[in-house]
């Protein structure tokens, strides 16, 4: 029996089929066709007279009730788990770095030290906190954007920064506000302890935006390299 | 199919052992690896395929690589170190399990 190959022309067909059934992200697209194409050559080969149409049904039907479902929604969690764990290994990458942790911690002294002489000095320009503080979250909230417009088009399911940045880049830094005293002066303790915890925020929020930059950047790079071969196959 | 049923249970063990004895496979070839080697009496579904493969690969059991393939990407499964130690473990495991089935089955049990 001869081998059966499907032309350029019959894979596009079988994405618009897989489309069809609401699978239109390139990435899924992609992790489905080399499977179901093998198995419409299967039923092409065994079946010479049937249609690439009925081919494509009577192949889908063998992927079960669910038709393409599980495939999609369990690569779904994959990626998602796996962004994920890219987070967390460029993170502890940062902790261990020899360049990034000393130059982190002079920064968290600086820190503290500008947080203790704005507060010594008055210098409470914004909503009557600290100038520091303040300088802080403007630099957050800016990074913050910046992320989330860099993820823009990633595609939502398995976007790693969405379910988190407003949990953690916002709410930490808003918290801190709400603790910090806005009109009485700070005692020599208070800016030893809100200094301390700046400091460290800032910090933490520093390795987690970074982290974030560099999860991003990998999972962009695969899912365009995914989106050019999808790209030059439907084209 | 009944033996479906037993299937899905061991299905990891399978994938191992495919894996272990043909170095790299993609999904649909280890389908019909299953089908052929059982002579039509066992089917792996897509169903339970692909998320057992993406289980693997996020539990570090698995490599992918990417290739083009008549016209089209096809992703290669392969064992990582740590997956060779596990096929050994997880196939060992399924041997004795069915082993210990067998005596059930064929012994005539008088269970008090």
């Amino acid at each position: 029996m001869n081998k059966t190959t499907l032309t350029r022309n019959q894979l596009q067909q079988l994405t618009a089929f897989i489309e069809s059934r609401g699978f239109k992200e390139p990435f899924v697209v992609m992790e489905i066709l080399d499977h179901f194409a093998c198995k419409v050559e299967e039923k092409l080969e065994n079946s010479p007279n049937l249609t690439l149409e009925d081919a494509m049904h009577k192949a889908h039907a063998d992927f079960g009730a669910l038709g393409f479902s599980p495939i999609s929604s369990t690569y779904y969690a994959y990626l998602k788990k796996k962004y994920k764990s890219i987070y967390n290994s460029q993170r502890k990458k940062i902790f261990t770095s020899w360049f990034y942790m000393p130059l982190l911690a002079v920064i968290g002294i600086i820190i503290y030290k500008a947080f203790a002489w704005c507060e010594i000095n008055n210098y409470r320009h914004l909503f009557e906190i600290n100038d520091v503080a303040n300088s802080c979250f403007l630099l957050f909230f800016v990074s913050s954007a910046y992320l989330r417009t860099y993820s823009q088009d990633f595609p939502k399911k398995i976007d790693p920064i969405k379910s988190t940045i407003l949990a953690v880049d916002v709410t930490l830094p808003i918290g801190l506000v709400f603790i910090t005293p806005h009109f009485n002066k700070l005692s020599e303790r208070g800016i030893a302890i809100l200094g301390t915890m700046y400091a460290l925020v800032f910090v933490y929020l520093c390795i987690r935006h970074i982290s974030l930059h560099r999860t991003l950047k990998i999972a962009k790079k695969e899912i365009e390299e995914t989106s050019n071969n999808y790209n030059n196959l439907v084209a | 199919m009944e033996s479906n049923q037993f299937i899905k249970g061991s299905l990891t063990a399978i994938i191992l052992k495919l894996l272990e004895d043909n170095s790299r496979m993609y999904g649909y070839e280890m389908t019909k690896a299953v089908r052929e080697l059982t002579k039509e009496k066992m089917n792996i579904t897509e169903a339970a395929l692909y998320p057992a493969l993406h289980k693997l690969v996020d539990e570090g059991l698995l490599d992918t690589i990417n290739e083009m393939v008549d016209g089209r990407v096809r992703k290669y499964y392969s064992l990582t170190k740590k997956g060779k130690k596990e096929a050994t473990t997880k196939i060992d495991a399924l041997n004795e399990a069915i082993a210990s089935v067998q005596i059930i089955l064929n012994s005539k049990l008088a269970y008090e």
